[in-house]
């Protein structure tokens, strides 16, 4: 699928997610567990002593290599090349998925193994490679899950399954896969393991994504728990992994301390069970990896945050602790952002990869509590950026609702005005009514206290009279 | 060793230094001497036996059975924790640690596969264990490091149903800091980076159904690591 998902406008999806009460009940509990992991991971370990000091130097190493990300692309691919190994510079969507086609082609490829990367769905490959006739996998275990579910779209970055109960899945795997066994998340997890299992002895090519490469050596680092990146990027003759052109650090000491910081974010973890660093470069006695090894290096929109107030963005790793953290999120779900992106992050960031017309109500979906910049292990001022983005939309597009623009007119003249000023002030407490008028959305999930009767001016005056 | 092709780089980064402003660098960036350097004095005050506890530690905490051992009855510690998973079939690496620490005699056994001919994929696919020697370890994450090469594929710890590691106590580090270090100067003397270098921590494991956790997903569903003192 494509960045964007489902159609039909924002608050509609929003009235719809609503009422998804398991949703909301699995989000809020995967919420408040993911958070209270990466809080005993990062400020509250005391091995890692100053949890500050790695956001620091998450976000010290961060803004080096954006602002010389054209320095750091060339020596990654130099070194990557120098390996054997060929890399391929996609401004676009469509030219990243031409070239992946043209290896299939070449390869004659039919069965085609992915480990989780959210950069492919951007660009929607699986949908362009199945349009080739391949037999497209994924097998990250929630990935595989979506895929079975008639491509169900993902609603968490780290856990993209979350919105699913068990007894769901069970169903899914049933009429599927014809699976006969329990909901048991164990019974499931070892059927999969046994079907993909399949999937990787026979598969052609391997495409993965790529956490963060390594300009000094050429390197492709994926980190995951399950074990999957390993089996797609051993098995298969081809490997084709793709990357967003900012996941990228200087050298190894780097790797460590983001590797580090995206671990303890994401999963709570010291680090992820397995962090697999693979360089290109094949020699005569090795029996498994690949023959071939393509880096595809995507801008897809990327470039509109550089140079500009947004520039900050490009610093994520992709931990997911912002989402983790967002009010709104708790209560909208992800799939209510129409984006694979969600939550604080895929507000900041889908605007600038997908444009403002189609996304414009995103920046929008916040409180500004701010919580998401605290929790960002690489300091990006997240609801800053969402400010930013709503002073652009407004200069833009100026205000969104016509009626809100009456109503900031009407603000005006009443302020400005004295004679209408006391004129409003004293018909509020029988104008202003809750859920009528302007007050209905507001209050349809608060109260809403009437006003007094007598207006604080008029009590004064009484009182300075006595 | 034939370069690879590169395409379209001179525009997608004149592009990219565009957007920043200026005119592109293809040289003289070096990485800064940073400010913030975290990693770098952690665990220095820890004695060799405190740092031997952490790793005992983490190793509980992901789920990495443990156990220790002289030299001189490892080899028995090895058929033990085979037995204990299972018996085989068994894969082992073609690594010369096997026969440096007394351990050649499994070469010779019936079920035991060593990694390096035609069928060797196979042979890890039936596997129900694979052995191998790591060449560093963490402590801090209970984590085992093994680079690939000839002799010593990657799927020996991946495609088992338990995977046995054999650390030896002198090349457990309190984290991963001082082994990228150490990298580096061999890397800049000249030697060869492996195509694979895996960091792995336990069993594989997934917590995407419901956030519950499961062990046991693509890779390993058991590991062990048997801790053996230095000859």
């Amino acid at each position: 699928m494509p960045m964007g998902i489902g159609d039909g406008p924002f608050h509609d999806r929003v009235e719809e997610e609503l009422h998804n009460s398991f949703m909301r009940g699995a989000i809020a509990s995967a919420q408040d567990g993911l958070r209270d992991k990466k809080i005993r991971a990062t400020s509250e370990d005391p091995n890692i002593e100053d949890w500050e000091e790695w956001r620091k130097a998450g976000e010290e190493i961060r803004r080096h290599t954006i602002e010389n990300l054209d320095f750091y692309l060339e020596q990654l691919s130099e070194n990557f090349a120098k390996r054997g190994g060929h890399v391929y510079f996609a401004k676009t969507a469509e030219e990243a998925n031409r070239y992946i086609q043209g290896i299939v082609q070449e390869k004659k490829a039919k069965n085609i193994v992915k480990s989780k990367s959210m950069v492919t769905e951007e660009i929607s490959l699986n949908q362009k490679l199945e349009e080739l006739g391949c037999n497209v996998v994924e097998t990250d275990l929630g990935e595989y899950i979506l895929q079975l579910d008639d491509h169900d779209p993902p609603s968490h970055i780290v856990a993209p399954a979350l919105h699913k109960d068990k007894e769901q899945i069970r169903e899914t795997y049933e009429s599927k896969k014809g699976y006969q066994q329990s909901e048991n998340p164990e019974e499931i997890t070892s059927f999969t393991r046994e079907l993909l299992r399949e999937e990787f002895l026979r598969a052609d090519i391997g495409i993965t994504g790529c956490n963060f490469a390594v300009a000094e050596t050429g390197t492709v680092t994926l980190v995951t728990n399950e074990g999957n990146a390993n089996l797609c990027t051993s098995l298969p003759k081809t490997q084709i992994s793709v990357m967003g052109m900012e996941r990228i650090v200087p050298t190894w000491e780097e790797l460590d301390v983001m590797v580090s910081l995206l671990s303890r974010s994401a999963v709570g973890q010291k680090l992820a069970t397995y962090v697999t660093a693979l360089t290109p470069g094949k020699e005569e006695g090795e029996i498994d990896g690949p023959d071939d090894f393509h880096l595809v290096i995507l801008d897809g929109g990327r470039s509109n945050a550089l140079g500009s107030e947004f520039q900050d963005v490009l610093h994520c790793i992709r931990c997911g602790a912002c989402v983790n953290v967002c009010p709104v999120y708790r209560h909208i779900g992800g799939h209510s952002y129409g984006s694979i992106y969600q939550g604080p992050i895929g507000a900041v960031l889908t605007p600038i990869l997908g444009g403002y017309e189609k996304y414009k109500e995103l920046p929008f979906a916040s409180s500004l509590c701010a919580a998401c910049t605290d929790e960002c292990p690489v300091g990006i001022p997240l609801h800053d950026l969402l400010i930013k983005h709503r002073e652009k939309i407004v200069e833009e597009y100026g205000l969104t609702e016509t009626s809100e623009k009456w109503m900031m007119k009407g603000f005006g003249m009443g302020t400005s005005s004295p004679p209408l000023f006391r004129a409003a002030v004293k018909s509020a407490s029988t104008a202003v009514k809750p859920k009528v008028g302007p007050l209905k959305e507001w209050t349809k999930g608060r109260e809403f206290p009437s006003p007094a009767k007598e207006s604080f001016r008029k009590w004064l005056e009484g009182r300075g009279r006595s | 060793m034939k370069k690879g092709m590169i395409h379209n780089r001179d525009g997608f980064l004149d592009s990219v230094a565009s957007s920043l402003g200026r005119t592109r660098r293809s040289e003289g960036v070096t990485v800064p001497d940073w400010v913030h350097r975290p990693q770098d004095h952690l665990y220095s005050h820890l004695a060799k036996d405190d740092v031997l506890d952490l790793f005992r530690k983490a190793c509980r905490d992901v789920h990495a059975g443990l156990v220790e051992t002289e030299a001189a009855t490892l080899h028995t510690m090895v058929l033990n924790t085979i037995a204990d998973h299972g018996g085989g079939p068994i894969i082992v690496l073609d690594d010369p640690n096997f026969s440096q620490f007394g351990l050649e005699a499994l070469f010779e056994r019936d079920d035991v596969y060593v990694w390096g001919g035609n069928q060797s994929i196979e042979k890890a696919e039936q596997a129900n264990v694979g052995i191998t020697f790591s060449e560093a370890a963490f402590a801090e994450s209970g984590t085992v490091v093994s680079s690939n090469g000839e002799g010593k594929g990657r799927l020996v710890c991946m495609l088992p149903k338990t995977h046995i590691a054999i650390v030896p106590r002198s090349t457990i580090v309190p984290r991963m800091s001082a082994f990228m270090k150490s990298m580096r100067a061999k890397l800049s003397a000249g030697e060869w980076l492996a195509t694979c270098v895996n960091f792995a921590s336990g069993p594989s494991n997934s917590a995407d159904i419901e956030l519950k956790s499961v062990v046991g997903v693509h890779g390993p569903v058991r590991v062990t690591y048997i801790l053996v003192a230095d000859r």
